[in-house]
């Protein structure tokens, strides 16, 4: 996935010189053709994600269409009042492309577990946030990334396979069951497994990804079709503090909604134990199992 | 089980440390292999000989305290404790895999030994300056060591720390940069410029020393050295030093060796 946009970025930079592609000293081998043919668009800024942002700030107010790319927590939590002051007060023109969302960087280490970004970036004003988990998913984005506005683009190093249907938000047709497991990013794979096993006990669940948390809007329409729903569950490998199940949360009582709903995410806490991805999202319990034993245990009651 | 020299000298350390780093990044399927072994010595140095850290005393207030800042080392580190026998050598074998205390990135949840966990570059130096600070409020003996690395220079938040050690007069603490002259992606000169490295940090008041950082016996030196303010060493080393293929190869900042490249990085280090 991560490939793919930048060399989508690179192509488009390619007609347009007004778009610089800035990089954290993050990213071995993925710029090379970038900076080899338009060095006049590219810039290492080095170890400095601070400076990456005042950097980018400064282009933009130029007019420029600034894409910054770092991993983990390093291009939001490290530089984050730049980015409130400056790209966000300021409404500028600069994408953040963070790789590596929640336990995917897992064996580095705590300080590579971006488990808050999401609640974090989503209470400052003016930035969207783009979450995409599949290759359909980032091809929407696409369409919106050269928005005249801060951005703010978690991806992976690999899309998540649509082995089973599954709907992105916004969607078209009518959708019901009895379970509804509301997703965002690529923990959409735990979800389609949990789907999966819940679907062979009779229990149909059906699964909506979003790809866009913010800003989130329900129209009519999907308010109806929510209401048909005996449970509904949010998914999200992030902290439950301030994060999508919130937000999410949020909109049901905007809308007025009588909705049996559970938020399913990190809780408050570190996990200190080394491990891979599925490892610490099983400690975590937002892996597949966890999630089967969440809504069979609310089914129960 | 393990194949190590007698650890009677720092040499020996040294180089038991580079075999036991190799064979955790290997296993661990993990990276930064290069990192690690560019600054071998500065962690023999300060483990074997000069800091007041051993299995006796490391509990105790008293202790001279180290705060990896270049985070990614941290096998080194964990290593230095095993050899010390703070932690059982065998526990090594659980490094980056699931279920472990032995993060990529040094972490000192339930790890005897480990004085504090980095991982974002550029906030060593600034949580040294601050135990040092308090070392001597509390007029302790203790002596204080940060590593940076040369690239995580970049960070502002370690100038910032500059300015304030320089300030107190930290004379307590030591801040050894690994000069190796390469980051992550190319040379530091080639991503943001730091030479005259040593007369930047000179005008911020500081004591600076430059040294062959892979020579055990110029750090050993250059650590005896009294100062009146912070000391800084510019050990200059050579990254992924000990083996050849590593040595000065970006590469090696991220690969893992596989089956054939870990053989013959083992038969140079056991040589
Ligand atoms: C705040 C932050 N940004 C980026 C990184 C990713 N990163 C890890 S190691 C590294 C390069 C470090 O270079 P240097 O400090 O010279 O250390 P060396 O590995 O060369 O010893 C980078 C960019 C990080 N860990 N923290």
């Amino acid at each position: 996935m991560r490939n793919d946009l930048i060399r989508f970025i690179f192509d488009k930079a390619k007609k347009n010189k007004n778009i610089i592609l800035l990089t954290g000293d993050l990213g071995y081998s993925l710029f090379d053709e970038f900076a080899q043919k338009l060095p006049n668009q590219f810039f290492n800024i080095g170890i400095s994600e601070q400076n990456m942002i005042a950097v980018a700030t400064g282009l933009a107010k130029e007019k420029k269409k600034v894409f910054v790319y770092s991993i983990g927590n390093f291009p939001s939590l490290r530089c984050l009042e730049f980015i409130r002051n400056n790209l966000c007060y300021h409404n500028l023109d600069v994408t953040i492309i963070s790789c590596g969302s929640g336990y995917e960087y897992g064996q580095l280490g705590f300080s590579h577990h971006a488990t808050e970004v999401l609640s974090v970036i989503r209470s400052i004003p003016n930035i969207s946030i783009f979450n995409p988990a599949t290759l359909k998913e980032l091809k929407q984005i696409k369409r919106k990334i050269f928005l005249n506005q801060p951005k703010f683009l978690m991806v992976n190093k690999n899309y998540i396979k649509e082995n089973i249907n599954f709907h992105t938000f916004p969607i078209k047709k009518k959708i019901n069951g009895k379970i509804l497991i509301c997703t965002t990013g690529s923990i959409l794979e735990e979800a389609m497994k949990a789907s999966v096993l819940l679907n062979k006990k009779n229990i149909k669940t059906e699964i909506i990804s979003f790809p866009f948390i913010k800003p989130l809007i329900f129209n009519i329409d999907f308010i109806n079709s929510l209401k048909k729903f005996n449970y509904i569950f949010s998914l999200e490998e992030n902290n439950i503090s301030g994060g999508f199940g919130e937000l999410f949360l949020n909109l049901i009582n905007k809308n007025n909604l009588k909705i049996n709903f559970e938020i399913i995410g990190i809780k408050d806490e570190f996990i200190k134990i080394v491990g891979d991805k599925n490892y610490l999202r099983k400690k975590a319990r937002i892996d597949s199992k966890s999630i089967i034993s969440y809504i069979e245990k609310k089914i129960k009651n | 089980m393990y194949k190590l020299f007698k650890n009677d000298s720092i040499n020996n350390f040294a180089k038991n440390l580079r075999i036991l780093t190799l064979k955790m990044i290997y296993h661990g399927r993990a990276s930064h292999i290069a990192s690690i072994f560019s600054c071998i010595e500065i962690i023999s140095v300060l483990y074997f000989n000069h800091m007041n850290f051993s299995k006796k005393n490391y509990q105790r207030d008293t202790r001279d305290k180290f705060i990896l800042s270049k985070g990614h080392a941290g096998a080194a580190v964990y290593a230095a404790l095993a050899l010390l026998k703070i932690i059982p050598i065998k526990k090594l074998d659980t490094y980056y895999k699931n279920g472990s205390v032995f993060s990529g990135h040094v972490s000192h949840y339930k790890v005897p030994g480990i004085e504090y966990s980095t991982g974002s570059l550029g906030s060593g130096i600034g949580i040294a300056c601050g135990v040092a600070l308090a070392s001597k409020l509390d007029k302790k003996k203790s002596k204080i060591f940060t590593l940076v690395g040369d690239g995580e220079l970049n960070e502002g938040s370690c100038w910032e720390a500059l300015l304030f050690a320089n300030h107190h007069k930290l004379n307590n603490l030591t801040i050894i940069i690994d000069r190796n002259y390469y980051q992550s992606i190319l040379t530091t000169e080639k991503t943001l410029k730091l030479n005259p490295l040593k007369q930047k940090i000179k005008s911020f008041g500081l004591d600076v020393f430059e040294v062959d950082g892979n020579d055990t016996k110029q750090l050993k030196d250059c650590l005896k050295k009294k100062t009146t303010t912070t000391k800084v060493i510019i050990a200059n080393t050579i990254k992924g030093k000990g083996v050849s293929f590593m040595q000065n190869n970006i590469k090696w900042h991220y690969k893992n060796p596989d089956r054939e490249e870990y053989n013959l990085a083992l038969k140079e280090l056991i040589n």
